[in-house]
């Protein structure tokens, strides 16, 4: 009966880590910026302070954030990204453990293509996309996952 | 150092990012890996201000491990009135200063120039006001690169030591042993001369730029 | 060189008090002054971060070998203490991070890592993992960018790492 029961647990773990190796969680923030005075960035941003304070995002000095979600990335299932501005999709292609296989597209509000990037990042690292839409503005998508 | 040892340190708030003092007391009593935390947290700006000044990879290289070796050895000495940082990057300059001095195949002549009446006069901006985006352009960099080489060493270690370090007069007139005014002039001309390139070449790509005059003015 | 832009070097370096922030001439000196500093600045930070990971790997061993050759002074006093805070936090971001944040541990690690350490040292007596040379930035795989040029940011900060792609269209000179 013990031995059962230790089999079932086995048997449970390992499905646990089989399926956390088909999944990745992932947290995305849709940024407007500009370069205007006077700076600004919102506390929804904070987190990302750090980041946006150095070369080459600090090139901006206006942030807005524009939208914000997660998603749960299945292998293999390619996943739209809920953002105002354009269309952005992410795919998780593979993962080993703390290595995560993404494929990323964006398209700009006219539907053209602005860039589709195959990359393997660590999880729990921001990956930052920026459209320069502008002379002075930029469309980012920043994306962490899990 | 702490009486309690460096398990006081899990008495802290937890939230808080791992001092370097404490660190350092760590290192003091022989955990490598908290020199190689401060080494992980310093090598790359140490690199910068020792490339910044020396222009040479393997020589800013070999000066950054020496500093990180003599940092250690002397662990005993760094008495925590200013940051670890502050202390580490004295060491680096030091020893890429003397670098510099064993290079120097021929002694610089400075000519102290007291120039106020000349019309060298600081530019207005050059890049439309968005310098981060200009680094993004690979050629704007090698024109950088190409103007901070062509800086004299004086000029380049004051510019470096001021836009890398943000060091103020005083701390840069101690470090490089001179006047206050001395560095006034240096930086004064360093970064007019900076400027100066920076528009002939992009107004002039091709164009070499002119010969510098290395003319501090000693206060 | 002209004594007023000595002064307006001194304000920009916060040397002396601002003052030619009323003249537009001045303040387009003041503008100049702090465009060439992020230029510099960041030209010198984009070539630390051009080095590859390896250089600095192989410098540590090195720095690792010659400190290991001459403990540090009051090494002693200290062994017997046991296990110190950072080889346990340098085993524990190994077991479940894979590699040591460069720059300041997260505050989450610290938290983690407190709890851990509450457990006591009897947690501690596996054998210690091979620890990766260096951070492993994201690597990209392929990169498209129709109508635009990209270019890669590897950026480090206390928070942690992160990859900038950025894409400027093709039809602009940016920064000019």
């Amino acid at each position: 009966m013990k031995r059962l029961a230790i089999a079932f647990v086995v048997l449970a773990l390992a499905s646990g880590v089989a399926l956390a190796d088909d999944k990745a969680e992932c947290d995305f923030l849709e940024i407007g910026a500009s370069v205007s005075k006077p700076a600004s960035l919102p506390d929804e941003l904070k987190p990302l302070e750090k980041k946006l304070q150095q070369p080459p995002l600090s090139s901006y000095s206006v942030f807005a954030l524009e939208s914000k979600g997660h998603v749960q990335l299945a292998k293999l299932k390619p996943d739209a990204l809920k953002i105002v501005r354009g269309h952005a999709t992410v795919l998780l292609r593979d993962r080993h453990d703390k290595r995560i296989e993404l494929t990323m597209t964006l398209d700009d509000a006219k539907g053209k293509r602005v860039l589709e990037s195959k990359q393997s990042v660590s999880a729990g690292d921001w990956n930052v996309w920026v459209h320069s839409d502008g002379p002075s503005s930029g469309h980012i998508i920043a994306l962490m996952c899990k | 150092m702490n009486k309690e040892g460096p398990r006081a340190s899990t008495g802290r708030d937890a939230s808080a990012p791992i001092d370097d003092h404490d660190l350092v007391r760590a290192a003091r009593g022989g955990d490598r890996e908290a020199f190689r935390t401060l080494f992980e947290r310093y090598h790359r700006r140490a690199y910068s201000l020792a490339y910044g000044v020396l222009r040479n990879q393997d020589d800013a290289l070999d000066v950054v491990q020496d500093a990180f070796i003599k940092a250690h050895e002397h662990l005993d000495k760094f008495e925590g009135a200013s940051s670890f940082y502050t202390w580490l990057y004295r060491i680096v300059m030091n020893l890429a200063i003397d670098l510099l001095r064993k290079h120097r195949r021929v002694s610089p002549v400075e000519l102290d120039v007291l120039d106020a009446g000349s019309d060298d006069a600081l530019l207005p901006r050059l890049l439309g006001g968005n310098p981060g985006r200009a680094l993004l352009d690979k050629e704007i960099r090698a024109r950088i690169d190409a103007a901070l080489a062509e800086l004299s060493e004086n000029h380049r270690t004051v510019l470096v030591l001021r836009e890398l370090e943000g060091l103020s007069y005083e701390e840069m007139a101690r470090a490089m042993n001179c006047s206050k005014g001395t560095i006034m002039s240096r930086l004064f001309h360093a970064r007019r001369n900076m400027q100066k390139r920076l528009v002939d070449l992009l107004e002039r790509p091709a164009a070499a730029p002119a010969n510098e005059i290395d003319d501090d003015e000693v206060a | 060189m002209k004594p007023h832009d000595i002064d307006l070097m001194q304000e920009a370096d916060g040397e002396r008090p601002r003052a030619g922030e009323s003249d537009p001439a001045d303040r387009d000196k003041l503008a100049a002054l702090d465009e060439l500093h992020e230029l510099v600045r960041g030209h010198l930070e984009a070539d630390a971060d051009a080095v590859p990971a390896a250089r600095f790997a192989e410098m540590w061993n090195a720095i690792d070998r010659s400190i290991g050759a001459a403990p540090a002074k009051d090494s002693a006093e200290h062994a017997a203490q046991g296990p110190g805070l950072w080889r346990r936090l340098s085993r524990w971001l190994d077991r479940y991070r894979g590699y040591l944040i460069t720059g300041t541990v997260s505050a989450g690690a610290v938290a983690a890592l407190a709890l851990l350490l509450r457990g006591g040292s009897e947690t501690d007596s596996k054998p210690i993992e091979t620890m990766p040379a260096a951070y492993h930035p994201t690597e990209i795989e392929s990169l498209d960018t129709p109508g635009g040029t990209p270019t890669v940011f590897h950026v480090k900060d206390e928070d942690g790492a992160s990859t900038v792609i950025w894409v400027s269209p093709d039809d602009t000179v940016e920064g000019i």
